[in-house]
């Protein structure tokens, strides 16, 4: 095996918290690169589908889906107990019952602490639980300082850069890679820095392009 | 820095994602794709 195909293939992943297929394409991604299984790099990059959105808001995921939307709640729900189904068909058991709506920007600046220290993955895959699975808060300074101590990491700290916005430009700066990318839909999945693969595509995909970048490495 | 070429795409264009906030369920996500063809939430 040559020196280069023994190097990680990088995956930067552009996806929000609040987004039920970002979680479900996690899913299939870590399968798919299961499934490959050569070494794999990843690295979370930040995207607000809903920037405008309220810290908090005081009603259902229903309701603010209505009336955001304009849609029937029955429908809503309908299409909510779909999302959960498929959710349900990688194992994520989602709660719509106990989400909260909330404003993701202070989450992504958490998941950018995190991987200054070391901790981006642990931090993606514990905010997406307490939002999907545990109805916990993900948009207010102390939840997300309980949440990040969780995984270890230093509570006091944690609230000290939210409080300084001090990863607010690197937040910035993701979204901006994602326009230049016309990037206009998340999950999106950046395969070694050359192909694109939108939304929570069936492991296999992820599998099959990740070979592909390697057999490229082979043959360069 | 900002890069700005992907050489291409790969996978299925339709698959489940959410754009401006509204999440498709295209019919080949749902578990009733019959009845789910290209419905869309936000959430």
């Amino acid at each position: 095996m040559s020196e280069s195909t023994s190097e990680s293939i990088k995956v930067d992943i552009w996806s929000d918290i609040a987004c039920p297929w970002c979680y479900i394409g996690k899913r299939k991604f870590e399968a798919g690169a299961a499934e490959f299984g050569g070494p794999v790099e990843v690295e979370y990059h930040s995207y607000e589908l809903s920037p405008d959105t309220p810290v908090d808001f005081d009603g259902s995921e229903i309701d603010f889906l209505a009336s955001r939307k304009g849609l029937p709640a029955d429908q809503v729900a309908q299409m909510l107990a779909r999302v959960t189904s498929v959710a349900e068909s990688v194992d994520l058991h989602y709660d719509y019952d106990a989400l909260k709506h909330t404003n993701t920007v202070k989450a992504h600046q958490v998941i950018h602490y995190a991987k200054a220290h070391g901790q981006q993955l642990e931090m993606k895959e514990r905010l997406l639980k307490a939002y999907f699975i545990e109805g916990r808060h993900v948009g207010r300074d102390a939840d997300l300082a309980e949440l990040a101590g969780e995984i270890g990491l230093d509570p006091d700290d944690v609230l000290r850069s939210l409080a300084e916005n001090e990863y607010l430009a690197d937040v910035r700066a993701d979204q901006d890679q994602a326009a230049a990318y016309g990037i206009q839909g998340v999950p999106f999945f950046v395969i070694d820095g050359k192909y694109g693969i939108s939304g929570a595509q069936d492991p296999q995909v992820f599998a099959g392009a990740l070979a592909q970048v390697r057999d490229e490495r082979v043959s360069a | 820095m900002t890069d700005s070429v992907l050489l291409g795409m790969i996978g299925d264009p339709e698959a489940a994602s959410c754009v401006d906030g509204v999440c498709t369920v295209p019919a080949s996500a749902a578990a009733d794709p019959a009845s789910a063809a290209d419905e869309s939430t936000s959430a």
